[in-house]
């Protein structure tokens, strides 16, 4: 059966993050994690295509309300929590992020953090979903606004279905994949196709304060 | 968090026990059996359930017009293991929730498929944007969970789900295989297998009552 698909009506990230790459681990162990302080703050998130959201950037361990996995607890110093809020000010989105240098490139890892709401939700109904990660090459101009470039789950999967790469996945009788990569795999992925730009999708989001 | 519910006693939902969610069915469009049974308005401790055929739900019904975000892929195979499939849906806080199920047998013993199909606000035809949900959802992985199901008569059904932590305890401290993926940095736990190795994992298991924890065992009283 093709996965079931829940029918959430959304607008600005959907964008970014339909056909993103999505992993079962993160693309970082805790020795690659990099702590900016010049990314906290709110930002205004435009992307290509005219979309604009707010980002709010905090430290991680700002905020008590967010369920955290144990390890994670222990490093939450080091990484941020992401609120993406729409024009009027509401949340829409929120990651627990962390930055990694991965070969010469910074890059975030995203995760997603329930909002409120989201925790509402019935726990059975909850519990049949597994949060993925997502991954995006950071670079930080001189005048402190940064760029997030996302990498396409096609530019893998292509490589995949062309045997021009041997990375751990996971295809379900209905041909839909799952990266389950290790994260030293990922890393090699990420540094050996890191600066291609057709390993990212087009539209970019630039972060300007 | 781990992909394992401990024990969830807080609220009076029927669904309250440890599951082990996996990515791939076990149950397949060749291997399913419909079981008419199932279908009616059940009860347990205070919430009600309603089962229907697949083709009957108001889940099928809503998304076969849905160009963009079809819960029905018009393919035949997909065709065969809904005639034989139903949506279990209840109402908590307002919200409906949408399950699909399917059933198989192995060593003579009823298993269940739960995946999700659907989340509506009894409100606003169904609408959730009121809900204010994360975006995020639509990048989770959608996973299973696997109950045996015993037919007591016609009248009571009996749901025993796989003990979620008795399977991780046995996996991890490699007592049994299975395939899988962890994260130890996010305590992420989901079972990869194929179909038919979560087949073989259950008929190896299925018998084992370890497999089924007390706590994690539903009883459906009919009302209709």
């Amino acid at each position: 059966m093709k996965k079931v698909t829940i029918l959430l009506v959304f607008t600005f990230l959907i964008i970014f993050l339909s056909s993103c790459l999505k992993t079962l681990h993160p693309i970082f162990t805790v020795k690659d994690i990099v702590y900016e302080q010049k990314l906290l703050g709110t930002w205004k998130a435009k992307a290509s295509n005219d979309d604009l959201a707010f980002a709010v950037i905090t430290n991680l361990s700002s905020d008590n309300s967010i369920e955290l996995p144990e390890k994670i607890v222990a490093i939450k110093q080091k990484g941020y929590l992401i609120l993406y809020k729409n024009q009027n000010g509401e949340i829409i989105d929120q990651f627990i992020a962390f930055l990694a240098r991965i070969g010469e490139h910074l890059y975030f890892d995203y995760y997603p953090a329930d909002k409120k709401e989201d925790r509402k939700l019935d726990e059975f109904w909850r519990e049949h979903f597994i949060k993925m990660h997502t991954s995006f090459r950071v670079e930080i101009a001189n005048d402190g606004s940064f760029e997030l470039s996302q990498f396409d789950e096609s530019y893998l999967t292509d490589l995949i279905d062309k045997k021009k790469i041997r990375i751990s996945h996971e295809t379900d009788p209905d041909d839909n994949v799952v990266i389950t990569a290790s994260t030293s795999a990922l890393q090699r992925y990420i540094i050996k196709y890191g600066d291609d730009p057709s390993a990212y999708r087009s539209e970019k989001i630039t972060f300007k304060k | 968090m781990k992909k394992i519910i401990v024990s969830f006693l807080i609220t009076a939902s029927l669904f309250q026990f440890s599951c082990v969610t996996s990515w791939q069915p076990v149950v397949t469009y060749n291997t399913a059996i419909p079981d008419n049974r199932l279908i009616g308005t059940w009860n347990s401790e205070g919430q009600d359930y309603i089962v229907e055929r697949v083709f009957e739900s108001a889940v099928y019904k809503k998304q076969k017009n849905e160009p963009i975000t079809p819960l029905i892929k018009k393919g035949i195979k997909d065709s065969i293991l809904y005639s034989k499939s139903y949506i279990m849906r209840y109402t908590k806080d307002k919200i409906e929730y949408h399950f699909f199920c399917s059933m198989i047998k192995i060593n003579n013993e009823v298993f269940m498929n739960m995946i999700v199909a659907d989340i509506t606000s009894i409100n606003n035809g169904g609408d959730i944007s009121e809900l204010h949900l994360s975006q995020n959802w639509l990048d989770r992985l959608h996973t299973y969970t696997i109950a045996r199901v015993q037919f007591t008569n016609t009248n009571i059904i009996k749901l025993d789900f796989i003990d979620g932590s008795f399977i991780y305890d046995k996996i991890k401290n490699g007592r049994m295989k299975l395939k899988h993926e962890s994260d130890d940095l996010y305590d992420t736990f989901v079972i990869t297998a194929s179909p038919n190795e979560l087949q073989q994992f259950i008929q190896k298991y299925g018998n084992d009552d370890r497999f089924f924890d007390k706590e994690n065992s539903v009883t459906l009283i009919r009302k209709s």
